[in-house]
């Protein structure tokens, strides 16, 4: 599908067998999946559909952030706070997952992140708003959730679902290139104030199968 | 602590930085931080919501009742929230050895998600409306009131109980301090002198809504959110453009948003976290906008901490009042000029001023920088 770009790894997914970027290895597991599925999306390395400044990113995600401060307090608690990776910190804040998209691929404009059960859904509906409000002429939106060990065992001893990573994109832009969105659709989910769906089950993936109306 | 209090603290330069209290210290090379003290943040709410959501909450009645909403039905109220990484307190307050174990608390690790914030306040205050959390770090404050601004243009809420939220994490301050990025006394934003932030925490939420609805229900608005820039440096994860070319967009855009001339700015709200590059940064940014005889710009980062995000919707709130009373708060423990830094950063000393239109900047890790203009009502 062009513009659009999605992965539902397993554990074993290597990313740098799918995207060959320098620096990527500070990034958390939720930020590397973000970024297959948004080169994809973007079609990476061909060039953006607009100017970089007029370039959005917008991410949807509930629990990016977790096991990355999980870990992050893990070494400082048995290692001790001064032997904490420095660039492990970024990991710990919701937004510099989408700070990465916009670093790699060049991307200056607008760079937002919406957290919760239907965050991938909102990140759709502000990518439409960015576009509509003229903030932006192309964005790239989508959602992302990743395994980690601490993360997954507590879902699941908390009585979640069994959780599910992946990564979702599309791009989107002004003039109407890209894949169409069910406006409707995500508005209804969004002011409903979640899917539903159990803690860890992702929606943008499945959001994007169904919503993707061409 | 209410908003006359925070106002008087600003103008006299009466600062909350003194030795942590919430965690022990010792470890650290650096051990002051802006906690907020004496504040008793009740719950009824079981599990006991966070530290970021009572805080929250507590700001949140506040600005309810001033916008005279206290006692009204709040089903159509939404709520937009901006924070760093959602509550922090549960896992920092977990065993050490089932830390090392990894052996957590589950429901406490689910409720380690940066939406609870959300959902917490929201239960808190009984807001009906849609619960919209944004993750923006530093800048997270700017991000939600910028993201109520679009609701309201949009029609998509009637009003927004919107800013944001942060504790005082001992996470955070291990990152601040492994990055090198915390002052060893003071806060001192463009000053030569200046070694970096020193961490806070705190809750600012504002009520927005359109000027037609505060007419209809007789309420007078205190000030006009008037625009909404956001950009990113797409730079680096954590230090900014050193030539600010993205904190001049987003400055660019906001003005462009709010349809108002850099000319007619009196005052700019800094980021002004009191760090090397972000300081330098943020003025070769504003002289990008402004040229050099741009307006006055000062830093509240001196008094309050850097409460993260809460620290832009502090600074929104202290930029209404600097409309309502015509005075700039100004940057204290200003010591002596950066040649680097060469602006009017009121120093030491608030400032009457004609102020029709005001700018704040906010910016965060990720290069993601997002200012407002505010205009007086």
């Amino acid at each position: 599908m062009r513009g659009a770009g999605w992965i539902t790894p397993d554990r074993d997914f290597d990313v740098a067998e799918h995207l060959e970027l320098r620096g990527l290895r500070p990034l958390a597991r939720a930020s590397r999946l973000a970024c297959v599925a948004a080169a994809a999306a973007l079609r990476h390395p061909e060039p953006l559909p607009a100017a970089p400044e007029r370039c959005a990113v917008v991410l949807g995600t509930r629990f990016a952030s977790v096991e990355p401060l999980v870990e992050f307090n893990r070494v400082a608690v048995t290692d001790g706070p001064g032997l904490v990776s420095p660039s492990s910190f970024p990991n710990v804040v919701v937004n510099a997952h989408a700070g990465y998209l916009g670093i790699l691929f060049g991307l200056a404009g607008p760079n937002v992140t919406f957290c919760g059960e239907s965050a991938g859904l909102e990140a759709l509906g502000h990518a439409l708003d960015l576009l509509e409000l003229g903030r932006a002429d192309a964005v790239l939106a989508g959602g992302v959730e990743a395994y980690g060990e601490t993360l997954y065992e507590g879902l699941r001893r908390a009585g979640a679902e069994e959780p599910e990573e992946a990564a979702a994109f599309v791009l989107l832009s002004r003039d109407g290139t890209g894949p169409r969105l069910d406006r409707a659709g995500i508005d209804e989910v969004v002011a409903g104030g979640g899917t539903g769906a159990a803690a860890g089950a992702l929606v943008p993936v499945h959001a994007l199968e169904s919503l993707l109306a061409s | 602590m209410d908003v006359e209090t925070f106002w008087a603290a600003l103008l006299s330069g009466t600062t909350g930085a003194a030795k942590i209290e919430s965690f022990d210290p010792s470890p650290f090379s650096v051990r002051i931080g802006c906690e907020v003290r004496g504040l008793a943040l009740e719950s009824a709410s079981e599990p006991r919501p966070g530290r970021a959501a009572l805080l929250a909450a507590a700001a949140g009645r506040q600005a309810l009742a001033q916008a005279g909403l206290a006692g009204a039905s709040r089903t159509d109220v939404a709520l937009s929230i901006g924070t760093t990484m959602g509550e922090s307190c549960w896992l920092e307050a977990w065993d050490p050895a089932d830390v090392r174990a990894g052996t957590v608390p589950a429901e406490e690790l689910v409720r380690s998600g940066p939406d609870q914030v959300g959902r917490d306040v929201a239960a808190e205050l009984g807001l009906g409306g849609r619960v919209t959390v944004l993750a923006g770090a530093c800048a997270a404050g700017n991000y939600a009131l910028g993201h109520a601004l679009d609701l309201i243009r949009l029609g998509r809420a009637d009003v927004v109980l919107a800013g944001g939220t942060d504790a005082f994490s001992r996470v955070a301050f291990t990152g601040f301090a492994r990055l090198g990025a915390l002052a060893a006394e003071a806060c001192r934003p463009f000053s030569a002198d200046r070694d970096g932030l020193v961490l806070g925490e705190g809750a600012a939420l504002l009520v927005i809504e359109s000027a037609a609805r505060a007419a209809a229900r007789g309420a007078a608005p205190l000030a006009e959110l008037a625009g909404i820039g956001l950009s990113c440096d797409a730079f680096h994860i954590v230090s900014p453009d050193p030539r600010g070319r993205g904190a001049a967009r987003a400055m660019a855009a906001a003005l462009e948003d709010a349809r108002a001339d850099p000319g007619e700015i009196g005052y700019l709200s800094a980021h002004g976290t009191g760090t090397l590059a972000n300081d330098r940064a943020e003025v070769v940014a504003a002289r990008a906008v402004f040229g050099k005889g741009g307006p006055p710009m000062s830093s509240i980062k001196a008094i309050t901490g850097h409460g993260l995000g809460a620290a832009s919707a502090l600074e929104a709130v202290a930029c209404v009042q600097a409309l309502l009373e015509q005075i700039a708060p100004p940057t204290w423990n200003f010591t002596r000029a950066d040649p680097d830094c060469d602006w009017d950063a009121i120093p030491n000393e608030p400032r009457e001023l004609k102020l029709g239109v005001v700018l704040s900047n906010a910016y965060a890790f990720g290069g993601a920088n997002a200012s407002l203009v505010l205009r007086a009502a």
